[in-house]
């Protein structure tokens, strides 16, 4: 397999993170937090960089080893199947709730008649072929793609700066100092990233610089992270950030230069799509993957249409079961799956070293 | 060969199915079969649970590739329904076309529907995906129907583009500002404010609305089913209900009489000059153009209670950092003892503190301005060895005039509308570290107890070309 490099591998992490955050998390942060939004955004980030430390310093014992790899180790074949069946529910799952979210999005503004299955049909496809091209052409498209993603969230940001309430960032600690500062901490799903940092390591072309990689990464994804919910937070009031629409998207629309440069929530919802479909065909080549390695097989082609088809049933999903097609739901499965993914991946860590530390001793 | 074959027929595949799925959202997007509202018109009807919906349509065949630029007669139909959505939807069966909204410009509603609640209206707007949420938002003192009939520019043509600018004046006037659909729901929706919208009328003494009375008398008389466009809300009402016979048998007096209704109401106008009573449907102007835009309607929750007059407005925008440049005019010797029009500029925003330690709110207003002397009446001369003085005078009366006035104001929202219409409650916010405490104090009644300290630093050069 191609190794990539250090920028492909940043974009790679910040991707994950910024789709995450424009489709789902800033209405979350927002809806729990009000007005203490930014401050809850600026501890999360924190913490994320701390977390990020972390899993760096228990990673220098097994430099170029991803999480499956560790856990072979640790617990054999069985805890490495079972951690990676684990990670691929992960990540097809939250794939298929920001895919659902999205599509819904489009279906109001542009396909108001067009059965869904088609539009879910389209971003799968895309997907397919790019995980069919391979050589790594999901991390070489994601770094072209990524720079025109950060500059319309950056656009947004300053073309709406006219229409901003400074002072709706106060009361400063939002709706309780509890909700701002403890139950506030479950948004770190944001960083749906840090869970990629896991499988990191081994597909890096140089995995001494892990370290700073995920460093930057992060911090990249924090600032991206402030960007949208700073934006979303002055334009709206706090009791408006809801609906089918992502609030971003309404920002978007508020955006005018004069009169000539009007209506680019157009162009914005464009790269919006090449950006996500980006982020689709990252995660899936994970899954695919993972998959590989834990049926071992050489070619990963075979499944390749299988894995579209699980995905684009699990999107789906939510038509047929309609529980399913609630935000709250969406974002507490989301919530749910993080959580879980990263407290098994961290565990795994933490006792690889402290086996590998008795081998060590004993030696 | 057969692989390459499999491949060519899967991409077909793959297309017409593509093809099938969204034929039915292209062909409903297509522009051939969209016609675009450029304004929309809300009146109550005669039913209070109606709606009588005006919707004015441009006639896109009209441009063509050489002359974009040329004007195009507006069309419109009305419609009265339950709701918006009703009503669009009544009408596309008619048009034969999809409306659509996405270039919708202004929204007008008139003041008797305002008076009984807008929220269900707006909010029904507001989810509506084609609108853009930068859309203008008036409220007319007479029917929206007669406003849209009577909206249009001698000195712009193109009646989008007209929609698009009239705003703009705001910024150098300070008699009307930019109130967008987006900014009017975000206020709905926030219990803290009141709630502001441009404030429409007609124009009572246009050229426009005298050649459409007399237009309109002249059919009348000749034909009873052809009516024309009216000056007034009030006249349009009168046609409408008294049909054609009554018309006709007010045939020989009806010309004469408008004619002297017009010349009490110019009479009447003539010595309305001052920007504290001008509001649309008030003004003193005669021209070509059938509406006007001065003032603004104050609301109260979703239900409009009252204007703000031209010098009101002023000092709203004013307080806002809204208005970058503006004229006053001092004829007030309690100021000073000559007449002075000053051009003053507002580039600092102002500086606004809300101290909420006590129960009475304290409102601390700063404002910067520089400006100079536009118009001096009495001969007054400058450039002579008390130049000086005499300006840091008219500093001092610029500073004390506005002072007052925007006193006048702020007391007028607190007794008056009994609603916070400054946004004064964003700057209160500060003092408090969660929304518990913040609801806990209750700003919106006390906020009918404010004290305002207001001062105003006026800086007046001179800078007339000629001194004397």
């Amino acid at each position: 397999m191609e190794k990539i490099n250090n920028k492909e591998a940043i974009s790679l992490v910040v991707a994950l993170c910024t789709n995450v955050t424009i489709l789902l998390s800033s209405q979350v942060i927002i809806n729990d937090c009000s007005s203490g939004s930014l401050i809850n955004s600026c501890l999360i980030s924190l913490i994320a960089i701390a977390l990020t430390l972390v899993i760096c310093s228990l990673y220098r014992k097994f430099i170029g080893l991803n999480i499956l790899d560790i856990s072979e180790y640790l617990g054999g074949k069985t805890l490495k199947t079972i951690i990676g069946i684990i990670f691929i529910i992960y990540f097809l799952f939250t794939s298929s709730i920001l895919l659902y979210r999205l599509i819904n999005c489009l279906k109001i503004i542009y396909y108001p008649i067009t059965n869904i299955v088609y539009t879910v049909l389209l971003f799968i496809i895309a997907v397919g072929i790019i995980c069919n091209l391979g050589n790594n052409a999901f991390s070489k498209a994601n770094y072209i793609i990524l720079p025109l993603s950060l500059l319309t969230i950056i656009l947004a940001f300053i073309g709406n700066a006219e229409n901003f309430d400074y002072e709706n960032v106060f009361p400063i600690f939002g709706n309780s100092i509890n909700h701002t500062f403890i139950t506030g901490i479950s948004n770190l799903f944001t960083f749906g990233g840090i869970n990629y940092l896991f499988f990191l390591p081994s597909k890096l072309k140089n995995p001494n610089k892990f370290l700073r990689i995920s460093v930057l990464s992060i911090v990249i994804s924090s600032i991206v992270l402030l960007f949208i919910v700073t934006t979303i937070l002055f334009m709206f009031n706090a009791n408006l950030v809801e609906g089918q629409l992502f609030p971003f998207y309404s920002a978007v629309r508020y955006i005018e230069f004069g009169t000539f440069f009007q209506r680019l929530d157009s162009a914005f919802l464009l790269i919006r799509i090449i950006s996500f479909i980006s982020f689709l065909s990252i995660t899936s080549n994970l899954c695919l993957n993972i998959f590989k390695e834990i049926i071992n097989t050489s070619d990963e082609k075979p499944i390749i249409y299988p894995f579209m088809l699980l995905l684009f049933s699990c999107t789906l999903l939510p038509e047929t079961i309609k529980a399913l097609d609630s935000f709250h739901l969406q974002n507490n499965i989301f919530k749910f799956l993080f959580f879980i993914t990263f407290a098994l991946g961290m565990l795994i860590l933490i006792f690889a070293k402290f086996k590998k530390n008795r081998k060590e001793s004993s030696l | 060969m057969n692989k390459s074959m499999l491949k060519v027929s899967t991409i077909l595949i793959v297309l017409f199915i593509f093809i099938y799925g969204f034929s039915a959202s292209y062909n409903v997007n297509n522009i051939d079969n969209i016609a675009y509202v450029t304004a929309l018109g809300i009146d109550s009807a005669t039913d209070d649970n109606n709606l009588t919906i005006t919707f004015e349509f441009i006639d896109s065949s009209a441009f063509t590739k050489n002359d974009s630029s040329s004007s195009t007669t507006p069309i419109l139909d009305t419609v009265t329904e339950t709701s918006i959505n009703s009503a669009i939807n009544l009408l596309n069966s008619y048009v034969g076309k999809e409306i659509n909204l996405s270039h919708c410009k202004v929204i007008i509603f008139s003041e008797d529907l305002a008076r009984k609640g807008i929220n269900s209206q707006v909010t029904e707007l507001m989810n509506n995906i084609q609108l853009r949420p930068s859309t203008n938002l008036i409220i007319t003192k007479s029917k929206a129907s007669e406003y849209i009939k009577n909206s249009s520019s001698t000195l712009e043509k193109v009646l989008t583009k007209y929609y698009d600018m009239f705003p703009n004046s705001s910024e150098y006037t300070g008699y009307t500002s930019n109130i967008t659909l987006g900014k009017f729901y975000n206020c709905l929706v926030n219990k803290y404010s009141g709630n502001l919208a441009i404030l429409g009328g007609l124009n009572k003494l246009s050229s426009n609305s005298e050649n459409s009375s007399s237009n309109s008398d002249s059919s009348n008389s000749s034909s009873s089913g052809n009516s024309q466009s009216n000056p007034t809300g009030e006249n349009s009402e009168s046609d409408s209900s008294g049909g054609s016979s009554s018309s006709n048998s007010n045939d020989s007096n009806s010309s004469s009489e408008i004619k002297e209704d017009l010349d009490a109401l110019k009479k009447e106008n003539d010595k309305n000059v001052s920007a504290k009573s001008i509001v649309a449907g008030k003004s003193p102007i005669i021209g070509e153009r059938g509406t006007e835009n001065i003032g603004l309607a104050v609301f109260k929750d979703d239900v409009y209670i009252n204007d703000l007059t031209a010098a009101d407005t002023l000092c709203h925008t004013l307080i806002n950092g809204e208005v970058d440049s503006f004229l006053i005019n001092i004829n007030n010797p309690k100021y000073y003892k000559h007449y002075l029009d000053i051009s003053l500029f507002h580039n600092i925003s102002p500086k606004i503190t809300v101290d909420t330690s006590t129960d009475v709110p304290e409102i601390n207003l700063e404002i910067k301005l520089k400006g100079r002397i536009a118009t001096v009446k009495d001969n007054l001369n400058f450039s002579d060895s008390r130049k000086q003085l005499d300006l840091n005078q008219v500093s001092e009366a610029v500073s004390r005039y506005c002072e007052d006035s925007l006193k006048d104001y702020l007391s007028k929202t607190t007794n008056d509308f009994q609603c916070d219409i400054d946004y004064f409650y964003l700057y209160a916010k500060r003092n408090f570290l969660t929304n518990e405490d913040w609801d806990n104090y209750d700003w919106n009644n006390k906020y009918l107890n404010a004290s305002f300290n207001v001062s105003v630093n006026a800086n007046i050069t001179q800078s007339l070309l000629n001194s004397n």
